[in-house]
């Protein structure tokens, strides 16, 4: 009997020990942009004192170099996450920036039309489970009625996460073909996509779900509860005209909460469209700019902080 | 509770352990240990069963010993139809109940009557089929004098109720399980090895192979009627796969479990996609089934030693009602039907006992004609599978046809690009178990002369490529619903 346990202990210990090793090499070599780690590295544990902060989806985080609004006279860092909803960010808001980085004195929140589908922005806070330092995991994990524990656990583990990934993982290739990590600076990073003409054609349609409405809301009610200055930026987009962005009632409604907030709209492919918006040579696909784009367009922004809003922002 | 469930993860180790440590104490502790585990695990289903379940197992145990002291054949007759009519009674009540009725309703309407019938709202308690088996063999061995009553109430409800088998079987006969309930069980390091051993290989059944082709048949046979005849032949063959990965698999892991705790069930399934005929098959698939049938049905009818039409309807008979058994619907008697259809020239030509030993088996490859026969074997059995897996009899039908009509391309790269993950599981189990068909389940004897160290290494390999090429969806098996 003894010997059937001790056995079975080490059945148990060889099989975690291959789960180890196997754990760290899809911790590697996985899909999933190497970014994100260095995003959730700087939320928990600052380098620097921020004074600004840029939230929003994969657009905000490959259009916004925060090294170029630097002459704004705001160091900003960017901390936007690839399909983020406002649900997200609430939750991101209140159990990590606030707790771990301290609270920004500005932020660009980054505006998106399709930002209230949950269909679109499916990014959860237990999806990011990975990055989080072992004692904020286990709280987490333990914490009743938080979040949902099972989905905490197997989104801990790149073994469970890239589970169906292995045999991508056997080619040796990090996430970083498109996204460079060496070219990473305060949350931004380039997204390389090679041209190709599909790419640019625009999704048709988004929904509203109103319980992302509600997030939002709650989530500049919480940003100004905690005197934090913020603006919405809506990215330069290719192929989708003025008009188009005018009927879109995502948009109407950021504009009805904008004004019933008195925040800042800078809306970049409407009122502030340039020729940015104009050349596929600005970027990746119609939604995420390239790196010659986000230069331009972060200039832009650059100005637009200074000369609209540095007054009240 | 599910095999592939993270409950079972904990229970079975807790119970092992709890009746370990008592096994110094008497057999009517480890015995209780048991039947209090068996009980918890059959009510995380739905507790209100349970009590059909002791209902049922305490009337053929009164009934078991009121057949043995019965001083005369009526009292005797009485006491064994009281029984049988009250078991076969639970099963047309809570399986067969609206079959019946729908089919009497589907029956007027073709006169031009039209009747509304009273339908049970009730669900199907699970493992009825398998543990009324148990306790109709008990009673009509009682009734035959080919064994005698248990009288202690405990033993015979573990007999019954013992959670490896409960659910989906393996059905059991008194004769084999009892006298191991009976008799005080020690630990034995290589039997509980060998069932660890058959459990890890009856997973990687249900959740690689079984679990991953059930996602591609379910969405082959939901969209049969626009897919080409190449998609259709797939869905079918993976259903082959499916349907014995989900129930060997079971049975796998309900014999490596029972195995655990010192006890040997009937074996349940013998390599039988090696089979080089249908009569073959048939002796491979599902046998404790199909010998309980042979048993108690077919043989009692005259078998096979009586006048050819009668061995035809005997033949015809048993296949019939063991479809039934499976499901109160058309397409499980059509699928019955299709294979005593398969059966019949073997037995008219008394060809059905000519495959007695395995294939090959003392070769490592087969022969060109017993490739042949095997696939042609697996072919036919494979088509009978889509009746068995269809809504209607008019789908199975459909499904067939279309897979004629519009045969596509089996060349088709980008077809078995798309099921990779489903092809590699099947082939890992083709291999390893054509090298293990002379022995009990695959990798049984698998590195038996290798050191510890490559023993247990082999089967850490084989967890994790559970882990990887599994589906955890924790899918019920199939054979619960029967």
């Amino acid at each position: 009997m003894k010997v059937f346990y001790i056995d079975f202990l080490k059945f148990i210990i060889l099989t975690i020990l291959i789960f180890f090793v196997l754990n760290k090499f899809q911790g590697f070599y996985n899909n999933e942009p190497s970014h994100y780690k260095l995003q959730y590295k700087e939320v928990f544990a600052p380098k620097a004192k921020t004074v600004g902060i840029i939230i929003g989806t994969s657009h905000h985080s490959h259009s916004i170099m925060p090294s170029l609004l630097d002459s704004s006279g705001i160091k900003f860092y960017n901390f936007s996450l690839n399909g983020s909803s406002p649900g997200f960010y609430l939750d991101w808001l209140q159990e990590i920036l606030i707790k771990y980085h301290g609270v920004p004195t500005y932020c660009v929140v980054g505006i998106d039309w399709f930002m209230f589908d949950k269909n679109w922005v499916t990014r959860s806070f237990e999806q990011d489970a990975e990055y989080y330092p072992n004692d904020f995991f286990i709280k987490k994990l333990f914490g009743i009625n938080e979040f949902d524990t099972y989905s905490l656990l197997v989104n801990r583990f790149p073994a469970i996460k890239f589970r169906s990934e292995i045999l991508k993982s056997l080619q040796l290739q990090a996430g970083d073909s498109l996204y460079p990590i060496a070219e990473y600076d305060r949350g931004f990073i380039p997204f390389y996509l090679p041209y190709a003409p599909w790419s640019f054609k625009v999704p048709k349609k988004a929904a509203i779900f109103n319980s992302e409405v509600e997030n939002f809301e709650k989530l500049i009610s919480t940003f100004t509860r905690l005197k934090i200055k913020i603006v919405f930026v809506m990215s330069p987009e290719y192929g989708i005209s003025p008009s188009a962005y005018g009927k879109m009632k995502s948009l109407q409604i950021v504009e009805q909460i904008s004004a019933k907030h008195k925040i800042k709209f800078l809306n970049f492919n409407t009122s502030l469209r340039s020729e940015i918006n104009d050349s596929t040579g600005n970027f990746s696909d119609w939604g995420h700019m390239n790196k010659k784009g986000s230069t331009l367009f972060s200039k832009k922004l650059c100005l637009a902080l200074k000369k609209e809003i540095r007054k009240d922002f | 509770m599910l095999f592939n469930s993270f409950s079972f993860v904990f229970f079975l180790p807790i119970v092992f352990i709890i009746y370990w440590l008592l096994d110094k104490r008497s057999l009517k502790v480890q015995n209780l240990i048991l039947l209090i585990a068996s009980y918890y695990f059959y009510s995380c289903w739905d507790y209100r069963f349970l009590f059909l379940l002791i209902f049922s197992t305490f009337l053929d145990y009164y009934t078991g010993i009121k057949i043995s002291d019965s001083t005369n054949n009526r009292e005797k007759k009485i006491w064994f139809w009281t029984s049988v009519l009250t078991n076969i009674g639970f099963l047309a009540i809570f399986k067969y109940f609206n079959f019946f009725a729908n089919s009497f309703k589907d029956a007027l309407l073709q006169v031009g009557l039209s009747v509304d019938p009273w339908i049970l709202n009730v669900i199907l308690p699970v493992g009825i089929s398998f543990y009324t088996f148990h306790g109709l063999s008990y009673v009509i061995d009682i009734y035959k004098d080919r064994i005698k009553p248990e009288i202690d109430f405990i033993n015979y409800s573990l007999f019954v109720s013992f959670f490896p088998l409960l659910v989906a079987g393996p059905i059991e006969r008194a004769n084999h399980l009892l006298p191991q309930i009976i008799k005080k069980r020690t630990f034995n390091y290589f039997k509980a090895v060998d069932g660890l051993k058959q459990i890890l290989w009856g997973f990687f059944k249900k959740i690689v192979v079984a679990d991953n082709c059930a996602e591609q048949v379910n969405l082959i046979f939901n969209d049969y009627s626009n897919l080409t005849g190449s998609h259709l032949a797939l869905g079918a063959i993976f259903f082959s796969f499916q349907i014995y990965g989900d129930f060997s698999g079971y049975s796998d892991i309900a014999q490596g479990t029972a195995r655990l705790f010192g006890i040997e069930l009937l074996r349940n399934f013998a390599f039988p996609y090696f089979s080089r005929d249908v009569g073959e098959f048939w002796r491979r698939w599902h046998i404790s089934l199909s010998s309980w049938f042979r048993d108690y049905l077919y043989i009692p009818l005259g078998g096979s030693k009586s006048s050819t039409t009668l061995k035809v309807r005997n033949t015809f008979i048993i296949f019939l009602v063991s479809g039934f058994w499976h499901g109160a619907n058309w397409t499980f008697i059509a699928w019955g039907g299709l294979n005593a259809l398969y059966f019949l020239p073997l037995l008219l030509l008394k060809k059905n006992r000519a495959n007695l030993d395995t294939v090959a088996a003392h070769r490592s490859y087969p022969s060109l004609s017993e490739l042949f026969n095997m696939l042609y074997t697996f072919s036919l059995i494979t088509i009978a599978w889509v009746f068995f897996r269809s809504d209607s009899i008019y789908d199975a039908v459909k499904y067939i046809g279309n897979m004629c009509k519009h045969p596509g391309s089996f060349l088709l790269f980008e077809l078995y690009l798309l099921h990779i993950k489903i092809f590699a599981a099947i082939f890992i189990l083709i291999i390893i178990e054509w090298i293990s068909r002379n022995d009990r389940y695959g990798i049984e004897k698998m590195l038996i002369k290798s050191s510890r160290f490559y023993k247990w290494s082999f089967y850490s390999v084989l967890l994790v490529l559970i882990f990887y090429m599994g589906n955890f969806e924790e899918t019920n098996f199939i054979y619960f619903q029967f």
